[in-house]
């Protein structure tokens, strides 16, 4: 307590003091210096758009999917899907098809609300991206 | 304050060059005094200022804003003064030589004029080692917490704290030693 106290006390007291200067022209030599620097502005890297993050969390959820359109039954297809692998013609690719099909009939729908996470994940990566440009362009 | 500084970088990063200068005229005291109380020389102190706000130019793309402006331009003066120091095989000042003889953390500036009060903690500030000169102007002066210390030092946060509390008993010891002497030296 008795520190916070001291803390505070000389905080103020260095607020009343005044620090060396360099010389007057101090800030008009560092300028001079810069901008004698032909082309040397700050190298700033670009940085692309959407980061490997979100790469990641994607294709996490793109290859599973293909996986699934590929390689999944009407029975496999969890609700709303059913109907729809029913009208795709899928290859019959044996016993390949058939341990697909198997482990996705132990799963369940875990597989499909695996992916709608790693769906989501993506989008608020990519809402979150979209968001940081928008505050950087309203800063400049 | 923090969102001002942004902008100017955001302007510098858009080629507006110039307005780096405010940043200048805002730090270079700072930079300015911390390179002076490590290299003891003027011109030498005046040139590893310039130095720091060249680097810190040259290097503004890296600077992510995840911390403030000044943590990160004084880290870039702190490692620039490190640098100069070993190039030049600098002796430094023991931390231990100004002798904590008076177990009082206080200081009593009870009847100096404000006046008087900034002379006598400018002329302490003097006589501090250079590492608790930096630690007390990072902290009480440019009001930088502990972990932006840690980040400009490269302490660990209780050596930090334990550095900063040594300091701090250390310019009250100097500021009583000056104000006793003040006393006796009346007529």
């Amino acid at each position: 307590m008795k520190s916070e106290e001291n803390d505070i006390r000389l905080k103020q007291l260095m607020k009343e003091i005044r620090l060396e200067s360099p010389g007057p022209e101090f800030a008009s030599k560092v300028m001079g210096a810069i901008l004698a620097e032909p082309e040397k502005k700050p190298a700033f890297v670009t940085e692309p758009f959407l980061g490997k993050k979100f790469w990641i969390l994607l294709s996490s959820f793109v290859l599973p999917l293909i996986l699934l359109l590929v390689f999944s039954t009407p029975e496999t297809g969890p609700g709303v899907f059913q109907q729809f692998f029913s009208k795709v013609p899928t290859p019959d690719w044996g016993p390949v098809r058939e341990l697909f099909s198997t482990a996705l009939g132990q799963q369940g729908s875990l597989a499909w609300t695996v992916m709608l996470i790693l769906l989501g994940g993506s989008g608020l990566i990519l809402a979150d991206k979209l968001f940081e440009k928008r505050k950087t362009l309203s800063l400049s | 304050m923090q969102v001002e500084e942004l902008q100017i970088i955001e302007r510098i990063r858009n080629g507006e060059v110039n307005a780096f200068s405010h940043l200048v005229n805002k730090y270079q005291d700072v930079v300015y005094s911390i390179a002076l109380k490590v290299l003891k020389n003027r011109e030498d102190a005046e040139e590893m200022a310039q130095e720091t706000f060249i680097k810190a130019y040259r290097s503004l793309s890296s600077f992510q804003g995840k911390a403030k402006f000044s943590t990160w331009l004084f880290s870039i003066a702190y490692n620039t003064c490190i640098t100069s120091v070993r190039k030049k095989k600098f002796q430094t000042t023991s931390i231990d030589q100004v002798q904590l003889d008076d177990p009082d953390e206080e200081w009593d500036s009870f009847g100096l004029s404000s006046e008087e009060r900034s002379r006598m903690l400018e002329t302490a500030l003097k006589q501090l080692p250079e590492d608790d000169y930096l630690l007390v102007v990072l902290f009480y002066y440019e009001e930088q917490s502990i972990e932006e210390i840690c980040r400009i030092t490269g302490l660990s946060e209780s050596n930090a704290k334990v550095k900063l509390f040594r300091a701090r008993k250390k310019l009250y010891t100097i500021m009583n030693d000056l104000m006793k002497k003040e006393i006796y030296s009346e007529p």
